[in-house]
């Protein structure tokens, strides 16, 4: 055993080397020490992460390390220091490779990554600083602007980590912007040999590598600590103050009792706190074990492939245990990298499709017949009510209540949806009604029961088939949640006339051209925007669609050639609102001929007359398909006729 | 003519048989270490010798539907492709030894549960043996 051990050293040395050559070739000045050349590791380790670590040394010169002018300017010495530490912590090896340069840019690292597509643009927005940072070790990722002999020719920090891994180890970084950054290896010692905690639960053993073990918690729920919580129906553990999501081994792995115990659950939990991928993670088991040094064996492909064990292992009775892979663990009980930590939405380009969107929206959840979760955007609710079934009354074939010396027509989502009832429902007399108001009319809309109001920052997903009714899912935690377009609903109950009223409402105004209209529409909210671009759409008018007022300036500016017949504009965006995005078309020469609308929801003679100032050609309400055509038809209806 | 061995067993009272060479041992069925998540046919983990065998039901592989249970299962341990592999069988019979001249390929109505993982047919007095080829096993699971 002793002789495979080899102080580190041995390797560490011929770096220096290495680092006089770059610098010489990148003309900086480094100064590279090494501490605790003496640390022991197995040899076949050693030469595992020779390589690696040859690359991030490299990286830490080349990337990390700032040219000896730019360091004078930002008052560092001109020197820079690259030091690699090794030293034995928790019967692991730690190598630390630190350097004293620029740090990361995660701004500019989060750019590169969407340009490459290795993150989507939706998904940058939600990624937490250290899920930025692990973007570096992504294939294909390199943010040097040239490539040099040294770094930034690809293939990257990539290999390193899956080297490291494929030995067992990890790799950890943390950086801060201008002092510098700190590249952590964990190496276990030995190949062969991992220490483990042997935890079990419902009669099946399982052995969790150290590497991966960050403590042990006892909870005993009977006493008045701190206890098991639940979030949103998810297990919460208060961990010093930090939320500790827990995740129960018997449920995960579907562990069911060998036999039939029928003692009463156990008070007492403990909790293995682990870390995977992004922040750790509290796994449940019945019973912690012993710690014991297991030799690792490896499992036939087909059982790697379940993803949740790194292999087997022979326990001191003979009995085989299986390795937890504890990253596998995470993924199969769906913790994925910290999403906490929310970014402010960026600015997403008009040319990126309607797709997925991010919004952060008002929704208002209700329940239905089949129990499932519906919700609608609570912008377009105007208010919420009750009535008694004795107030309904039937005329013809609708449902109509009387409402504020009005008459409101009430139209049933179970019954446009066609969702039966379910016979364990006993009928409320009174029934639920959220009020919404369209085309300067009411409309009731019956639901089962309001539940609440919460504000989502989720995607909506259209739907694979289009349902008429349904705007598509959106996530709301754990569940999902139909988002009903209320608004097309009301829209086909008046044109199927079962409800509407009058007949005169289906007399819909059209635009008169002799021309396909091109439309620049600048709108944030998702909802209003589809709506728009749906009425337009009809007319057969084509619209762009741009998120905000800057996004909609750059599409003026880029079609000077192709200009847009017209501009519709929302008032409130993020990075530039109406009011600006109208100042700054008209103070451009060619683009200020261009007419504008501005829709919005507020209409007050204050905001009338501070649009009309700014340069907007008329005031709009939303939302009101018949005005707007209209006045599409007085703006630009002459124009091109 | 050359002849060829085969060590023989009963699944669901059906004969089949895997080529002498590729069978490292017999066993009887001992604890294994369930793997949870694992697919159905994987009874677990077991412990031969220091080496760690999967032990895969050939009945639940071949979806065979006799449910009976075999009152002692017995293991027929077989190498191949860095692994150890353990099939469990009803009844472990004979090495038999086959004239080459009997062999016929798989036939086509043969259900593919079970057809893939046959390499053909030996026709001997009384019975048909049908030939498991245990690389074809293990190509199929790590598909």
């Amino acid at each position: 055993m002793k002789t495979r051990m080899q102080p580190i050293g041995s390797i560490l040395t011929k770096f220096q080397r290495v680092v006089r050559d770059i610098s010489k070739e990148l003309n900086k000045q480094i100064e590279f020490s090494t501490k605790g050349n003496e640390t022991e590791l197995d040899k076949s380790l050693l030469e595992a992460i020779k390589d690696p670590l040859t690359h991030i040394i490299r990286n830490s010169c080349d990337h990390g390390l700032e040219t000896s002018e730019e360091r004078r300017a930002n008052g560092k010495p001109e020197v820079g220091h690259v030091i690699v530490k090794a030293f034995h912590e928790g019967g692991q090896v730690v190598i630390e490779i630190a350097d004293d340069g620029r740090g990361l840019n995660l701004p500019k690292i989060l750019a590169k990554a969407v340009q490459k597509k290795i993150v989507s643009p939706e998904k940058s927005n939600l990624m937490s600083e250290r899920e930025i940072a692990q973007l570096i070790f992504a294939p294909g990722f390199s943010t040097a602007d040239q490539v040099s002999a040294i770094s930034g020719r690809g293939v990257g920090m990539d290999v390193v980590k899956t080297n490291i891994e494929k030995v067992g180890g990890i790799v950890d970084l943390s950086s801060e912007m201008g002092k510098g950054t700190v590249i952590r290896l964990r190496i276990p010692l030995t190949l062969a040999i991992v220490p483990a905690m042997i935890v079990a639960s419902n009669n099946h053993c399982f052995a969790i590598p150290q590497v991966k073990l960050q403590e042990l918690v006892r909870v005993d729920m009977d006493s008045d600590g701190p206890k098991i919580e639940y979030l949103q129906g998810q297990p919460i553990f208060r961990l010093r103050g930090h939320l500790l999501p827990l995740v129960f081994i018997n449920q995960v792995m579907n562990l069911t009792p060998n036999r039939n115990t029928t003692e009463p659950h156990s008070r007492i939990l403990n909790i293995v706190v682990l870390s995977g991928e992004g922040d750790p993670f509290g796994l449940v088991v019945d019973e912690i074990r012993d710690t014991a040094d297991i030799v690792v064996k490896p499992l036939p492909q087909f059982l790697k492939r379940l993803n949740i064990y790194s292999g087997a292992t022979i326990m001191g009775d003979g009995t085989v245990s299986l390795i937890l892979d504890v990253v596998g663990v995470a993924e199969q009980a769906h913790i994925r990298g910290s999403s906490s930590k929310k970014q402010e939405l960026e600015i997403i380009n008009a040319d990126q499709g309607m797709k997925k969107l991010l919004e952060t929206q008002e929704y208002l959840f209700f329940e239905l017949n089949d129990n499932g979760k519906y919700c609608l955007p609570l912008i377009l609710v105007q208010r919420l009510e009750e009535f008694s079934r004795q107030q309904i009354e039937i005329s013809g074939n609708e449902k109509i209540v009387k409402y504020r010396n009005s008459i409101l027509p009430i139209i049933s989502l179970n019954d446009f949806l066609k969702i039966k009832p379910t016979e364990s429902k006993s009928q409320n007399d009174k029934i639920s009604v959220i009020v919404i108001s369209k085309r300067q009319r009411l409309f009731g809309i019956e639901v089962n029961q309001i539940h609440d109001v919460t504000r989502l920052n989720a995607e909506i997903e259209e739907p694979l088939q289009e349902v008429p009714g349904i705007h598509g899912n959106i996530i709301d935690g754990e569940s999902i949640a139909t988002v009903v377009d209320v608004l097309n609903i009301i829209e086909m109950t008046i044109s199927k006339g079962t409800t509407g009223t009058t007949g005169h409402s289906l007399l819909k105004p059209k635009v008169k051209t002799n021309r396909r209209l091109r439309i620049l529409l600048a709108e944030d909210t998702i909802f209003f925007a589809k709506n728009i671009m749906k009425i337009l759409n009809d007319q057969n008018i084509e619209v762009v669609h741009a998120y905000d007022g800057v996004a909609a300036l750059k599409l003026l500016k880029n079609n000077r050639e192709n200009k847009f017949d017209l501009i519709l504009s929302d008032i409130e965006m993020p990075n530039m609102n109406g009011f600006t995005l109208a100042e700054m078309v008209r103070s451009d020469s060619q683009l200020k001929s261009i007419p504008m609308i501005a829709l919005t929801t507020r209409f007050k003679d204050s905001d009338i007359k501070k649009g009309l100032n700014s340069g907007f050609n008329l005031y709009l309400e939303k939302l009101k398909p018949d005005q707007l055509i209209e006045a599409i038809n007085n703006q630009i209806g002459g124009l091109v006729a | 003519m050359s002849a060829r061995q085969f060590s023989t067993f009963l699944v669901s009272d059906r004969l089949y048989g895997i080529d002498v060479m590729s069978v490292q041992e017999i066993t009887k069925m001992t604890n294994a270490t369930k793997v949870p998540l694992a697919p159905p046919f994987v009874h677990g983990l077991i412990n031969l010798r220091g080496q760690i065998a999967t032990a895969v039901g050939l009945r639940e592989l071949f979806e065979l539907q006799d449910n009976s249970k075999s009152s002692e299962p017995m293991n027929v341990v077989c190498k191949g492709e860095g692994m150890l592999l353990s099939l469990l069988v009803d009844q472990i019979g004979d090495v038999i030894e086959v004239d080459d001249a009997s062999f016929e390929s798989t036939p086509e109505t043969i259900t593919p549960s079970v057809g893939k993982f046959m390499q053909g047919v030996y026709k001997i007095p009384g019975t048909l043996l049908s030939i498991i080829e245990v690389k074809k096993i293990i190509d199929v699971l790590n598909k």
